[in-house]
């Protein structure tokens, strides 16, 4: 009945948006070309299934998201426990990842392309930043106000020091370790798009660019509609494996 | 003695820079398979004794001694039970209790063998293979206990240990202690401000009052145990420590009754 009702309500707001979007491009001076309607839009994604470009693309773009996500996490995670138990690194190291966490992941880009050139990796790389600072910083603040009972049940039952960091600490801040993974997905997901438009010669973020070359507006949104379905599902995926973490741990009351 | 402590004193510097003493000038000692309950209001320096003891916490001035040696930090073999439990909850129950023989050079076997022993001695048998989450407060505490016996340690410490429990869940804890602590000979000390707490586990109850933390009084607790609240031995021990906290004069406590 909760399932049915939350699908009830997923699907009133998509027609809603989908009649809006119907509704301007009817009722206004805008012309067809420059803003195509939803229906035109839908045929266009159609036609790009079919030639295989659309096919393409995403897995490009996903397997490119794959590797600078995953990058960003483990390195993201390990380097945060690490810091966050050995105080003096993170008092040192905080004041520079304040400092480069307000520059956007784009405008490292001229020195991405000059160094590495165009392909892959310049798209890897902005992932990888954009997902890198979120699980850094929200790890090595758990690991700092970790629960002191933890450290004492440490102590008492002779777990040493590099063991305590896989057998206590970092399970016991997976929880919020993961609740990080979550946020970070979310803006690795934006930042793929402007990743792929400077440096790649495909993806959804190159399909944007390539669209706009070719003057195809129903192109454009049709990539556009596609990065936003894709991070939903993406976002929805992480959602419930974090609750199912949350749950595991006993920290919600949710069954 | 045992446990010796010395003219301990511990200040604490307050955030606006003026110095707390949160134990003032305490001696003290403890023999071997004592039970001992540290008693007081909330702030009369009970935990901070209970942390010096245990090595969590070090003292401003005076010494500590256990079995002669200084105490010089946490140990294995004088293990503490906290309040809250201090379950892992990513372990099993059985998985928990084992934490503190994986440091030992017990095989796996043994350690699960030994780990089932102490859930039984606890009423948990038949629990091993689920997690804390599934369990109520009472029995994650019993968890808690198994845990801290299954490494035989010559110490053990409870910080409030049923304080966030239900009453009767409390009292069943209590007579369960009492027969647990009985059977293996370990020295506890008990921290509460639960007076019947007290009565019922303790063979001496230290009485402590808080601005400075000090001692105020010690209590021999000679009642047969089991104890039961509903005894009239026990109803005296209660009036004599209550009276420790409001003194009366008897002509009213007569009138009174």
């Amino acid at each position: 009945m909760k399932a049915f009702r939350q699908l009830w309500t997923i699907l009133v707001s998509v027609a809603l948006l989908l009649a809006l979007w119907e509704g301007i491009v009817r009722f206004s001076d805008i012309s067809p070309a420059l803003l195509p309607s939803p229906f035109v839009v839908l045929k266009a994604i159609a036609e790009l299934c079919r030639n295989g470009t659309l096919r393409q693309n995403i897995t490009d773009s996903l397997w490119r998201f794959a590797v600078g996500y995953i990058l960003a996490i483990s390195t993201g995670t390990l380097l945060g426990i690490l810091v966050g138990w050995y105080r003096v690194l993170f008092d040192y190291l905080n004041p520079i990842l304040q400092f480069l966490r307000p520059i956007a992941p784009v405008a490292w880009m001229p020195f991405i392309v000059l160094f590495w050139g165009i392909g892959d990796l310049p798209a890897i790389v902005i992932i990888f930043i954009a997902a890198f600072f979120p699980v850094l910083l929200t790890t090595a603040r758990a690991v700092i106000n970790l629960d002191p009972v933890y450290l004492k049940i440490a102590a008492n039952y002779g777990v040493k020091s590099p063991s305590v960091l896989w057998k206590i600490v970092f399970p016991a801040v997976f929880p919020q370790i993961a609740n990080s993974f979550h946020i970070a997905l979310g803006s690795a997901w934006i930042f793929l798009v402007s990743g792929e438009m400077v440096g790649t010669q495909s993806g959804l973020g190159y399909m944007i660019v390539d669209a706009r070359n070719n003057m195809r507006s129903d192109h454009l949104l049709a990539a556009m509609v596609l990065v936003g379905a894709i991070g939903l599902i993406l976002d929805l995926l992480i959602a419930r494996a974090e609750l199912a973490i949350l749950k595991f741990w006993g920290q919600t009351d949710v069954h | 003695m045992y446990i010796e402590i010395e003219h301990a004193r511990k200040t604490f510097l307050k955030q606006n820079g003026e110095s707390f003493t949160a134990l003032d000038d305490i001696t003290l000692s403890i023999d071997r398979g004592e039970f001992v309950c540290l008693l007081g209001a909330s702030g009369c320096g009970k935990t901070t004794l209970m942390n010096t003891i245990a090595g969590f916490e070090s003292l401003t001035s005076g010494s500590i001694r256990i079995d002669g040696k200084p105490v010089r930090g946490p140990r294995q073999d004088y293990v503490m039970i906290f309040q809250q439990y201090g379950l892992l909850p990513w372990r099993s129950v059985r998985k928990n209790v084992e934490l503190g023989l994986e440091s030992k050079k017990i095989s796996r076997a043994e350690r699960s063998r030994i780990a089932e022993e102490y859930l039984e001695l606890v009423g948990l048998s038949g629990f091993s293979e689920q997690y804390p989450r599934n369990l109520s407060g009472g029995q994650q505490q019993r968890v808690a206990i198994a845990r801290a016996l299954a490494v035989k340690p010559e110490i053990l410490f409870m910080d409030e240990p049923f304080g966030a429990l239900d009453p009767i869940t409390r009292c069943r804890l209590q007579m369960d202690l009492q027969r647990i602590v009985r059977n293996e000979t370990h020295t506890v000390i008990f921290v509460t401000h639960d007076i019947d707490e007290a009565i019922c586990l303790a063979d001496r109850i230290v009485l402590m009052e808080a601005g400075p933390g000090r001692i105020k009084n010690i209590f021999h607790v000679k009642l047969n145990r089991p104890r039961y609240r509903s005894s009239p031995d026990f109803a005296a021990m209660r009036q004599r420590i209550l009276r420790e906290f409001f003194p009366v004069n008897d002509t009213q406590i007569e009138y009174l009754i």
